[in-house]
């Protein structure tokens, strides 16, 4: 081991000491008597302190010294622990990382003078400072605000700008400082020795982890998802074959290549703890600036995630965190008022879920100001004020994800610059994760993250250009458009330069991949029929024609590598299941390369839908058709999937039509029955016709509502025509195009349907005559 | 001290090349190789060798050779290159001679400069001339358009 790999292990060390300090200081401030954790503090401070010294990094050495003299003085009973003094302590603390970050830069110590902190620290040991110092910091910014703040606080923040600050500020004068600082030295030394025997009892508790680079982690993970591939490749050979030894060994590689896969997955997972550890100290600074009293709880810690994915959560997570105490939590006094605890709650919960992860950051808060969000979208010419009037609160909670919305309306240090929210959401649909808001006013806010599993492995709908297939992020993918040319006067017309389509009667930009590969320079012909992808990147929707639509499938995505680095069009390589590699596109590198997201944000193509077409209440709805009923249709909500199902299916359970769906029985409903005006069919059916199923899920459990055909999703007002009299089973009807169209009443057909069944059921007592 | 060095040979064009072993890690037939659109004309695209992505060169295009017929390169080689793998399409691969010192000798100054920059030197055999390839430049001209290296 060389001088470099020694003082990467001391940075690491360092790192993982100060990360654990900084928990340890925020626990402490709730328990100042816990006797144990001064002392692991101390002991903490003093391992800092040695490892300077062997390096002679000089700055790190009188920081932590200084430090560690305040904090003998606490273990020993002489002083105690106030805000105050954690205030310093952690400024101390930061300091020092600020150190470590340039020595992992540069090899070296970095420049600096932080005989202020140093002072302040010794100071305070000496107990001689502690009412005039400090008394009026609390704060803990990040960056100096000179004016109004006493001269000993800028004192303590000399450290992050790594100014000098004027040392006669502080009341003691350095000859005596020094003094201390040679008297504390014996001192501390022998106490160090005293509290020694306890550390190997303490390191026995803690198994200590192996750290491996990461590096070799994704070499052995790509070993391993080879060896899925070789194993794939030798399963057939058994059957072949018929030698019940070469059976089973092939099993047994078969078990342990499946089992491999899964711990070295594992590896790659971290506890979610990762990040939170920081946590508890952000909130304590933020909620000190704030002057508002709030306290954290984390509820599944132990959810682990992929690494890169911690690593891309930290700052959103962060945002949130602020935006809740900022905005959200109350200062103390209208708490009170509002019949809330004095101290305000933020609750950060982990949870997997459907193979993915939720992070829940909840707050019981003020909750979003409507009000203020609707006049400040009037203000700032999003809507009218009578649209506005007209929003809901979910429809006013998708104003804070636009660009550039703050509610605040003074710019702090901690929010009101308007970057927030969008930028949030932007980094959390980056890595292929969700948010949510839900807010209640007076009783708080909860935002949920819905975060993959791993990063490493995603979905993609795999397409044909040319004789080769690629693959699409099915993040990036809003829908799938077959456009037959020559149809209907359906055909591509000419924007500026840009050719366009007709979707739903909105401009949609088209690219075509093959022009975009250089592939070929096809155009399409009059009449062809052209697969269309609708496509979401950089804010703009566009289509991409493709030759052909494959499959949906996982695929793990790979590097190309630095020779092929500056190939825009390409976010990666995948390796399909037969060994071939074929190539991800990069629809955000895409989009911009050919230039058309400059030409559509110079000249947007649908000006009236920009914005407040967004808010137009439309509502989506299935198009569908019962014998006698051409037009009907169901709320979009309501529907889950779509099935087609063969007679073969079909079962019989008691007096009903089931099916087995999926995991579930699913019972068959015919809208039939239910709706007026519709024909009941009952003629039966042949072995190859085929029943088209609408799937709705009630409280996890599946229905299939049997029509004749589904049509289309329409887009119509939401304001429905009331039936009256009311019909059996209709809501009302829309009128689209000039076409009236029912809309089926679902709860009242549901409702009939258990009202019929129910009718059927059992006595509920049945006389059994036991005598005879 | 023996100054034999040993070399992997293949053919190309009609040229005999060779390539210092140490740098060569395997040799593989009839690999399936995806082309990459709009990478630059010497990657031909490329391949998966056990789940590592190898870019595959087009030695005929790298050396500015002509070829008369289709391509058809069986071989790739896969050589270890400042970290990273690369494999370079051949046409065929001989054996592997091991070599003294004193029958090599500089690139001619004839050369193009193409060549020059790629070729360490020639080996005389008794019936013929080795091409050795200096395996750290083959991917170079990827990143630097301009010949930057002039002389080896």
């Amino acid at each position: 081991m060389n001088d470099d790999d020694i003082l990467v292990e001391f940075i690491i060390e360092a790192r993982e000491i100060l990360d654990q300090l900084d928990l340890d200081f925020v626990q402490l401030e709730k328990t100042p008597d816990d006797k144990k954790l001064v002392g692991n503090i101390f002991r903490a401070m003093h391992t800092l302190k040695g490892s300077s010294g062997f390096f002679a990094f000089k700055r790190l050495e009188k920081v932590s010294h200084a430090g560690e003299s305040l904090l003998g003085k606490i273990r020993d009973g002489q002083l105690s622990l106030d805000n105050h003094k954690t205030t310093v302590l952690l400024n101390a603390l930061d300091s020092l990382r600020l150190i470590i970050e340039g020595v992992e830069a540069t090899q070296s110590e970095p420049a600096g003078d932080d005989s202020a902190l140093v002072e302040q620290l010794l100071a305070l040991a000496a107990g001689k400072s502690i009412d005039i110092t400090l008394t009026a910091s609390t704060s803990a910014t990040p960056e100096p605000t000179p004016q109004a703040q006493a001269p000993q606080v800028q004192a303590s923040m000399a450290k992050t700008t790594e100014s000098i600050a004027p040392t006669n500020s502080v009341s003691e004068p350095p000859k005596v400082t020094s003094a201390v600082l040679a008297a504390e030295d014996t001192e501390s030394t022998d106490q160090v020795w005293a509290a020694d025997p306890a550390d190997p009892v303490k390191n026995q508790e803690v198994s200590a982890p192996v750290k491996v680079n990461l590096e070799l982690l994704d070499k052995l993970m790509n070993l391993v998802s080879e060896m899925v591939l070789a194993r794939n490749r030798l399963l057939p050979f058994t059957a072949q074959f018929g030698d019940h030894d070469f059976s089973s060994a092939v099993r047994v590689i078969d078990l342990l290549t499946l089992e491999l896969q899964e711990r070295m997955m594992k590896t790659r997972m971290q506890p979610i703890a990762q990040v939170w550890t920081k946590f508890p100290r952000l909130i304590r600074d933020v909620s000190n600036e704030c002057s508002k009293n709030v306290s954290l709880v984390q509820e599944g810690a132990e959810t682990e995630l992929d690494r890169t994915l911690l690593d891309a959560i930290r700052d959103p997570l962060v945002h949130i965190i602020r935006n809740s105490i900022d905005h959200g939590i109350e200062v103390p006094s209208e708490r009170v008022i509002a019949g809330k605890p004095e101290a305000g709650k933020v609750l950060l919960r982990a949870s997997h879920e459907n193979g993915m992860v939720v992070i829940e950051i909840a707050d019981d808060g003020a909750g979003v100001n409507y009000d203020l969000v609707r006049q400040k979208a009037v203000e700032k010419g999003l809507v009218t004020p009578q649209q506005a009037a007209g929003l809901n609160d979910l429809q006013l909670l998708e104003f804070i994800f636009l660009p550039g919305f703050s509610t605040k309306s003074q710019v702090t240090n901690l929010s009101g610059r308007g970057v927030g929210m969008d930028v949030v959401k932007t980094n959390i649909s980056n890595i292929g994760g969700s948010i949510d808001i839900d807010s209640k006013r007076g009783v708080g806010t909860t935002i949920r993250l819905k975060i993959p599993l791993t990063l490493a492995i995603m979905p993609a709908l795999f397409v044909r250009c040319g004789n080769e297939p690629y693959a699409i992020p099915q993040n990036s993918i809003l829908e799938m458009v077959r456009l037959e040319l020559g149809l209907d006067g359906t055909g591509l017309e000419d924007f500026y330069g840009t050719p366009v389509f007709r979707l739903r009667n909105q401009l949609v930009p088209l690219l075509f991949l093959n022009h975009q590969l250089d592939v070929n320079q096809d155009k399409p012909l009059p009449n062809a029929v052209l697969n269309i992808a609708i496509l979401q990147s950089s804010g703009i929707r566009f289509g991409l024609v493709i030759d052909e639509v494959l499959n949906m499938q996982e695929v793990v995505v790979k590097p190309l590598g630095p020779l092929l680095k500056g190939v825009d069009n390409f976010a990666g390589a995948t390796i399909l299941g037969n060994g071939h590699v074929a190539l991800i596109l990069d629809i955000d590198g895409m989009a911009m390369q050919s230039g058309m997201v400059a030409k559509i944000q110079s000249r947007p193509l649908n000006p009236s839908m920009t914005q407040d077409k967004v808010f137009e209440e439309e509502v989506s709805m299935l198009l569908f058709e019962l014998a006698g009923q051409p037009r009907l249709a169901i709320h979009l909500e309501n529907v889950e999937r779509l099935e087609m199902i063969s007679p073969k299916q079909v079962q019989r359970n008691g007096n009903r039509d089931v099916i087995q769906y999926g995991n579930h029985i699913m019972h068959l409903l015919r809208l039939d029955h239910y709706i007026e005006g519709a024909k009941v069919n009952s003629a039966s059916l042949g072995e190859d016709d085929v029943i088209p199923v609408i799937v709705h899920y009630t409280k996890d459990i599946p229905i299939g509502l049997v029509v004749s055909q589904v049509h289309d999703i329409i887009h119509v007002s939401k304001n429905l025509q009331e039936a009256n009299p009311p019909q059996k089973g209709l809501l009302g009807c829309v009128s689209l195009d000039d076409q009236v169209i029912n809309v089926i009443d679902l709860q009242e057909i549901l409702m009939m349907r258990n009202l019929q069944e129910n009718s059927k059921e059992y006595p509920t007592v049945i006389d059994m005559d036991l005598s005879a | 001290m023996s100054t034999s060095t040993d070399f992997a040979t293949f053919y190309l064009g009609g040229h005999y090349f060779g390539i210092n072993v140490a740098d060569v890690l395997e040799l593989n037939r009839n690999m399936d190789v995806t082309p990459v659109p709009k990478s630059p004309k010497i990657v031909r695209g490329i391949m998966n060798l056990r789940g590592q992505l190898v870019p595959a060169i087009d030695m005929y295009e790298r050396l500015h050779l002509e070829s008369d017929s289709a391509k058809d390169e069986s071989v790739s080689i896969i050589l270890q290159c400042d970290g990273y793998l690369i494999a370079i399409l051949v046409d065929d691969v001989g054996e592997i001679l091991s070599l003294e010192q004193d029958t090599f000798e500089p690139p001619p100054s004839n050369f193009s400069v193409v060549s020059r920059e790629l070729v360490l030197g020639v080996h005389k055999l008794s019936d013929r001339l080795l091409l050795i390839l200096d395996p750290k430049r083959i991917d170079q001209r990827v990143d630097q358009p301009k010949k930057q290296f002039l002389l080896a």
